[in-house]
């Protein structure tokens, strides 16, 4: 949001914001503890994928629909012509960020905690290997919020309960890079139709992993 | 700008970067990180309800409290301790070249 608020582009925003979950280097060194290094390959390359892939084409995608300039981005106070001192300047913007984004996001937090239940079912091996499972995972992990590197002991929790390895995929690509708290978030500075891209992307790029985990039988 | 870095990098070698170290070693010993946010270590999530809405609330908020602090701080930093021009010069234009280097910039932050 700061990077948004200090001018920076569409894509470097959204590459930034992707970035930090998805090349995370420690979430891909617990994956390959966790989990097998092969996972932590499969897992890299869809990141890179994504951030570098999909947050360019998000930006192409809003520039080629906007051929009016872009509506005047909101005033925003210049630092440099802001006289009053760096750090009571630095403390309120601390305080802007705080007010504007923490309170909002934590309310989504504990609905999608509340009903985690409904994104999550119970799992079994005999669902765990369905083709459905896949997509419905892709799609709650796209919506569902983690902490960093969360999903590493979600899958092998599920993987232990009878998941099958397209559901893992799905959910180890979708969990991490964007959550429905965090889209409301980037929200703020980022055009809804790159939102909703880059979302979409999310998606079907946790199914198309989950489809390579099985054909690579990982 | 000094100001600024000297934050990110001591905020994130505090939040980030010392407790991965360790949980690295952790997981190579014991090939885990830990039960699951979600499920704990049953097959199943507890019903829907306020039960689940506050042992996840308070599950991510502990586990993601110090790195948003950090990601305050750097956040409001960028806007108030950094040069505008700066930045402009470096992430500004719309472009392949300014996507990927924000992706560079993003994987020493890991939040």
């Amino acid at each position: 949001m700061g990077l948004a608020k200090s001018r920076a582009s569409t894509g470097a925003v959204l590459a930034y914001w992707l970035g930090n979950p998805m090349l995370n280097p420690a979430t891909l060194i617990f994956l390959g503890f966790v989990l097998g290094w092969r996972w932590a390959a499969l897992r890299a390359a869809t990141s890179i994928l994504l951030v570098l892939g999909v947050a360019y084409l998000a930006e192409r995608f809003v520039a080629g629909r906007a051929a009016r300039p872009a509506a005047p981005a909101p005033a925003v106070p210049d630092a440099a012509s802001d006289r009053r001192p760096l750090l009571v300047r630095w403390a309120s913007a601390f305080g802007q960020l705080a007010v504007g984004l923490v309170p909002e996001y934590f309310v989504i937090v504990v609905v999608l905690g509340a009903v985690r239940a409904w994104l999550f079912p119970a799992m079994t091996p005999a669902i765990g290997h369905s083709l459905w499972l896949i997509v419905g995972l892709a799609l709650a992990g796209t919506l569902f919020v983690v902490p960093t590197a969360g999903e590493v002991p979600i899958v092998q929790t599920l993987l232990a309960f009878g998941l099958g390895a397209g559901g893992a995929g799905a959910l180890l690509v979708t969990l991490p890079p964007v959550s429905l708290p965090s889209l409301v978030m980037v929200g703020r500075a980022v055009p809804a139709r790159a939102l909703a891209f880059v979302a979409g992307s999310v998606a079907v790029l946790g199914v198309l992993t989950g489809l390579a985990a099985l054909v690579l039988r990982l | 700008m000094l100001l600024f870095f000297l934050t990110t990098i001591v905020g994130l070698y505090y939040a980030k970067w010392m407790p991965y170290f360790h949980r690295a070693l952790t997981a190579a010993a014991t090939h885990s990180l830990g039960p699951s946010i979600v499920s704990g270590k049953a097959a199943v999530p507890p019903a829907v309800g306020w039960t689940a809405a506050w042992s996840y609330t308070v599950a991510y908020a502990g586990a993601v409290w110090q790195a948003l602090v950090v990601g305050l701080l750097v956040g409001s930093g960028i806007q108030a301790l950094l040069p505008r021009a700066w930045l402009t010069r470096f992430l500004g234009r719309a472009g392949f070249t300014t996507t990927a280097l924000a992706g560079a910039v993003s994987i020493p932050s890991m939040m």
